[in-house]
C-alpha cells in the first residue's frame, strides 16, 4: 500500500486544500483530521500504545465520541465549514445531543457521499480484526479503505500536527512527510479568527489556572485562581458573546 | 520541526502555501513527485490548478506598531523555517 505519508503544519496554514487536492488524485486515499479528530488533543496515549488490542477495542478508540471538539461544537452558533457532518440537519443520525463519533466529523464524510454506510461497513470489518498493536490496525484500517475506493496510496494530514511527528514516527517509523509552510503571521492572524482556536485558548489558560483539564475534570478547587476575564468560559458557563469580545493579543497568536 | 529535518534524504517535502497561488502547476509536480512515479497526471494537475482560489494575506493590513510586534513574535518560527531552507521576507 505504498508508504505511509503524511500531510502535517502547525493549523491554519492551508493544508485542507491540500487533502482536497489529494482526495481528487485517481491513485491518492487522501485521509483528513484522522488524528487530529480521534486523539481529540489528549488521547494521545490510548492513539499510541503500544498495548496490542483487538478490533472491538481498536473500533471503540476510533469511534469515540470524544470530549473536546464536542465541547468546542456545543459552543459555536453555527457549525463550522471545515466540520463535514451536518450534524445540524434534521434528522441526522447523530447530533450534538447524541454527541458525534469523531471518526464521521470529517474524515468519513471527505471520502463518501454517505458517510453512514462507510462507517458501518468500517465497524463490521474493523470489530472483527484480532490482537493486533495499534499500528498494524492503523495500517490495516487506511489499507483498507485505499482498497475499498481502488486506490494504491493513502494520505494522511491533520491540522496542527507538527508536534506529533515523534508519536506518527513510532507508529510508522518509514513514513515521511509533506510539510505545508504559510507565513506565521498569516497563520496567526487566521487562528486568532478562528472560534475553535479562539475556545482552545480560553481553555487552555483556565487549564494553566486550574491545574487541570476544565472540560475532563469537575474539580474546581482552585477556580478562584482563574482572572476575572477568564472565567465566563469555565465549561459550566460558557458564554459565546463573551468569547466574541474576548481580546486575544495579537502577538500572543504568533508566538503560539 | 527538528524531527522534520532529522528525516533522512527523500522523506521530506517541503511546501509553501503560498506558492500554490503563483504558479500551481510547479507545487502540484512537485507533490506528484514525491508521491511516486506514476503519480503524475495532467488532467489531476489542471483541475487542482483551475481549484486554486487566492487567499488573502492579512497581516500586512495591522497598523505598523501591530505588525512589527507580530513579527517579532513570529521570529523563532521564521528561524526555525529557514534552518530549513524556507524563507519569508521580513
Amino acid at each position: 500500500m505504498g508508504v505511509p505519508t503524511f500531510v502535517v503544519g502547525t493549523g491554519r496554514c492551508g493544508s485542507t486544500m491540500i487533502s482536497n487536492m489529494l482526495r481528487d488524485h485517481p491513485d491518492v486515499l487522501s485521509i483528513s483530521e484522522f488524528f487530529s479528530l480521534v486523539t481529540d488533543g489528549s488521547r494521545t496515549s490510548e492513539l499510541f500504545s503500544r498495548r496490542p488490542l483487538d478490533g472491538r477495542q481498536f473500533w471503540t478508540i476510533i469511534a469515540a465520541v470524544t470530549p473536546f471538539i464536542s465541547f468546542q461544537l456545543r459552543q459555536q452558533r453555527r457549525r463550522p465549514v471545515e466540520l463535514l457532518y451536518p450534524y445540524d440537519a434534521p434528522r441526522a443520525r447523530y447530533s450534538l445531543r447524541t454527541g458525534v463519533p469523531a471518526l464521521l466529523l470529517i474524515t468519513l464524510p471527505h471520502l463518501a457521499d454517505d458517510p453512514h454506510r462507510l462507517f458501518d461497513l468500517l465497524q463490521a470489518e474493523v470489530r472483527a480484526w484480532p490482537v493486533a498493536p495499534i499500528s498494524h490496525h492503523y495500517r490495516r484500517l487506511f489499507g483498507w479503505l485505499a482498497e475499498l475506493f481502488g486506490k494504491c496510496l493513502w494520505v494522511e494530514r491533520s491540522g496542527a500536527s507538527l508536534g506529533r511527528i515523534g508519536q506518527l514516527l513510532g507508529l510508522f517509523p518509514e513514513a515521511r512527510f509533506i510539510h505545508i509552510v504559510r507565513d506565521g503571521r498569516d497563520v496567526a492572524l487566521s487562528m486568532r479568527a478562528d472560534k475553535g482556536f479562539r475556545i482552545a485558548y480560553v481553555t487552555n489558560a483556565i487549564a494553566q489556572h486550574l491545574g487541570m483539564d476544565p472540560i475532563g475534570s469537575a474539580d474546581r478547587t482552585f477556580v478562584d485562581r482563574v482572572p476575572a476575564e477568564l472565567r465566563p468560559f469555565l465549561p459550566e458557563r460558557f458564554d459565546p458573546d463573551a468569547l466574541d469580545a474576548f481580546d486575544i493579543p495579537v502577538p500572543s497568536c504568533g508566538a503560539s | 520541526m527538528e524531527a522534520l529535518r532529522a528525516l533522512p534524504g527523500g522523506r521530506l517535502l517541503t511546501l509553501r502555501f503560498e506558492d500554490f497561488f503563483v504558479d500551481p502547476e510547479r507545487q502540484l509536480g512537485l507533490l506528484a513527485e514525491f508521491l511516486g512515479h506514476g503519480f503524475a497526471d495532467e488532467g489531476w494537475s489542471a483541475r487542482c490548478a483551475a481549484s486554486v482560489v487566492q487567499a488573502r494575506s492579512s497581516w500586512h493590513t495591522l497598523p505598523a506598531g501591530l505588525a512589527d510586534a507580530l513579527t517579532a513574535a513570529c521570529l523563532p518560527g521564521f528561524e526555525a523555517l529557514r534552518r530549513s531552507g524556507v524563507r519569508y521576507e521580513l
